[in-house]
């Protein structure tokens, strides 16, 4: 029998927990007593103050009676004496207003990965403070207005479940705490609740989209969709169509057709590269953004739209502008003077380490990896929930839970020195390439029979020579040379060794059977390698990994 | 207390409102179970250091200027938890009729104490 998810209610006072054992007994909950069963069945229960957390101290009581925490359901105000209070420079009464957003910079640092519900409103929370703790951290969600309903209150706890289970989207940005990024995230928060346009501009791989969708969107405050088009993949002569929509007939071949602006009502749109759109585009989009409105193509009347528009790219804008290939207006009309600039991964570098640890667990978090990761710790003879973490330099000494990934000091410092074309996307790729490779290594050991004790099964040391090969490599993943992408991918420019030249090859080779097959490793294993196809499927699959290439990215 | 009428407001809609339709949120039809029963009167008659909601309103509108009392939504929370008063017993005594009265009070009070404070904050009619 599964066991049921595991709450632990911080709150001054007794309401929360009240509510939720008397409504909410789907759940297990943390307390800090050390007896068994139901609190709600207890005869110590009236009085007792052992039933959850009432300030950060005994939130730590709490996590260490029950580290199996699921969810933790935070109230904001804490009205405790001063001593209680965790320390901060701030007048008393804000410290007591916000102290549940300290508690959960405090929960970051010992259980960064833990969900959190904050159980407030953005109307009881000031936008700044929203902005410092919310929404880009996406273990933070915010119960709103139905902090007393259980029946919404179970539904979003639930959702917040189900998306711990979730490969989270790519993007590292949610994960750096630099004050460059924190700066950001700020001022995308505010500037999501305006009704001016978003500018995000910043090199390939870091983030501008998962910013848009995990800052911006959720920050708007809006109901509808979030809806994503990247202009450079579509043909210019089909951009119009796709975003305003198309009547029957506009067109030979057209079809009644909504349009992207039309599916972003109330919602959000991001036009990410918004460099390509072509010239006759602009001055639709232009009068679009003007009047409200849009026209669908081979129509003769516009429809009012309500769309929080937020324009990516990656290339300068303003050296088109003044070249006249994008129009000044339009530019002006993006709110370039509050454009948000997402600093390349080189110019945070201190954020490394946590954006590693980070995609460390996201790379086991779900899917074919954390399978993987199941199979190794059942073939080690290892117990308890799987998980994956990573230290820097060697493992903890006492580590009774998951998987630790070790870095060598010398790799960290390769990687700290590393320019980082690609950005986090490229970092991303490193770790999961570097963590899956080092786990195959020891599934092999392990059902070879020549598995490690106990306790160093459970840290996986990162070979350095695996590191340094990913990081030589790492230029062939920034971008890909479209002259010899049109060359059906056999054309290349000079590499610096034989070695790169078949990796290459090899990876646009991986490449296009994936599309061939749509993602099915088992074909793919039956085109490249003799025998059982569902043997060799695991192979083909972890070199595909190894060669920095990911299904999402080219479904 | 310090702060412009809009933070008067927000405060009577968190300390007041928000609280006090904590347990009548959740009642809907059919029975209501007794330890909703049990939270819903706590929160209109023990609401905070044993007080009344009516008294904590009453408290909290003393601190302010007569204006805020004077406002339409928050005189009727304050009729509104006066009528919610006089139904303690039954409610303390989990008559259905008498605890659903109550919750619909606690639902309207707040929706009233949430408006008020919107209207101050400028999001409002």
């Amino acid at each position: 029998m599964s066991r049921k998810p595991k709450l632990l209610v911080v709150d001054d006072g007794e309401r929360y927990v009240e509510l939720a054992h008397a409504l909410l007994r789907g759940y297990d909950y943390a307390t800090r007593c050390d007896l068994s069963g139901p609190c709600w069945q207890c005869e110590r229960r009236p009085g007792c103050t052992l039933t959850h957390a009432h300030d950060a101290a005994e939130l730590d009581e709490a996590l260490g009676h029950n580290p199996d925490v699921d969810v933790v359901l935070l109230d904001v105000f804490f009205d405790l004496p001063e001593e209680r209070l965790l320390p901060s420079s701030e007048p008393l009464d804000r410290r007591r207003r916000l102290q549940g957003l300290a508690i959960l910079e405090h929960l970051r640092r010992s259980r960064g990965e833990l969900p959190v519900v904050l159980m407030t409103s953005l109307e009881e929370l000031a936008l700044e403070d929203a902005a410092a703790a919310l929404p880009a951290d996406e273990a933070v969600s915010l119960a709103g207005a139905d902090a007393f309903d259980a029946r919404a209150l179970g539904l979003l706890v639930e959702r917040v479940l189900a998306r711990r289970h979730e490969v989270p989207a790519a993007g590292g940005y949610a994960f750096g705490r630099s004050r460059a990024m924190s700066r950001l995230r700020q001022d995308a928060a505010v500037l999501a609740r305006t009704s001016l346009p978003v500018l995000i501009l910043g090199e390939t791989g870091t983030g501008k989209s998962a910013l848009a969708e995990h800052v911006i969107h959720p920050a708007s405050g809006r109901e509808g969709p979030f809806v994503a088009v990247d202009l450079s993949a579509i043909p210019p002569q089909l951009v119009a169509a796709e975003l305003f929509g198309t009547a029957r007939g506009a067109f030979s071949g057209a079809v009644e057709r909504e349009g992207l602006f039309a599916e972003a009502h109330c919602g959000t749109l991001l036009l990410d590269e918004i460099g390509n759109l072509p010239p006759d585009v602009q001055r639709m989009l232009l009068l679009a953004l003007q009047s409200g409105r849009v026209t669908r193509l081979g129509e003769a009347t516009s429809r009012a739209v309500d769309v929080k528009l937020v324009a990516a790219t990656n290339s300068d804008l303003e050296r088109a502008v003044r070249e006249g290939t994008f129009r000044a207006d339009l530019y002006a009309r993006l709110n370039p003077a509050a454009r948000l600039v997402i600093p390349a991964l080189r110019d945070r570098i201190d954020d490394l380490e946590e954006l590693a640890s980070g995609f460390t667990r996201k790379t086991f978090a779900a899917g074919a990896d954390r399978a993987l990761l199941v199979r190794y710790m059942e073939a080690a003879g290892l117990s308890g929930p799987p998980g994956a973490a990573l230290a820097i330099g060697r493992a903890p000494e006492d580590v009774d839970r998951g998987l630790v990934f070790v870095l060598s000091r010398q790799s960290f410092a390769a990687m700290r020195a590393h320019r980082w074309p690609g950005n986090v996307r490229e970092l991303s790729m490193l770790i999961s390439n570097a963590s899956i490779f080092a786990l195959a290594d020891a599934l092999a050991a392990a059902e070879g029979g020549r598995a490690a004790t106990a306790a160093a099964a459970r840290t996986i040391p990162i070979p350095a020579r695996l590191v340094r090969e990913l990081l030589d490599a790492s230029w062939s993943e920034a971008d890909p040379d479209p002259a010899s992408e049109q060359a059906g991918g056999l054309l290349l420019e000079p590499r610096p060794a034989l070695r790169d030249v078949a990796r290459e090859l090899e990876r646009r080779l991986y490449e296009r059977l994936f599309r061939e097959t749509g993602g099915d490793f088992e074909a793919m294993a039956g085109r490249l390698l003799l025998g059982d196809p569902r043997v060799n499927a695991r192979r083909v699959r972890l070199r595909f990994n190894q060669l920095g290439l990911r299904a999402r990215d080219l479904r | 207390m310090s702060g412009g009428p809009s933070r008067a407001f927000a405060r009577l809609a968190h300390d007041v409102g928000k609280y006090v339709a904590r347990a009548a949120r959740n009642v809907r039809e059919g029975e209501v179970p007794p330890p909703l029963v049990d939270m819903l009167v706590t929160d209109l008659y023990l609401l905070k250091d044993g007080q009344r909601a009516s008294a904590v309103l009453a408290r909290l509108l003393a601190d302010h200027g007569p204006e805020v009392a004077a406002d339409v939504d928050v005189a009727r929370a304050v009729a509104l938890l006066g009528e919610a008063d006089a139904l303690e017993a039954g409610v303390r005594g989990g008559r259905a009729e008498d605890v659903r009265r109550a919750a619909a009070i606690a639902r309207e009070v707040e929706e009233r104490l949430r408006s008020a404070a919107e209207r101050a904050r400028g999001g409002g009619p």
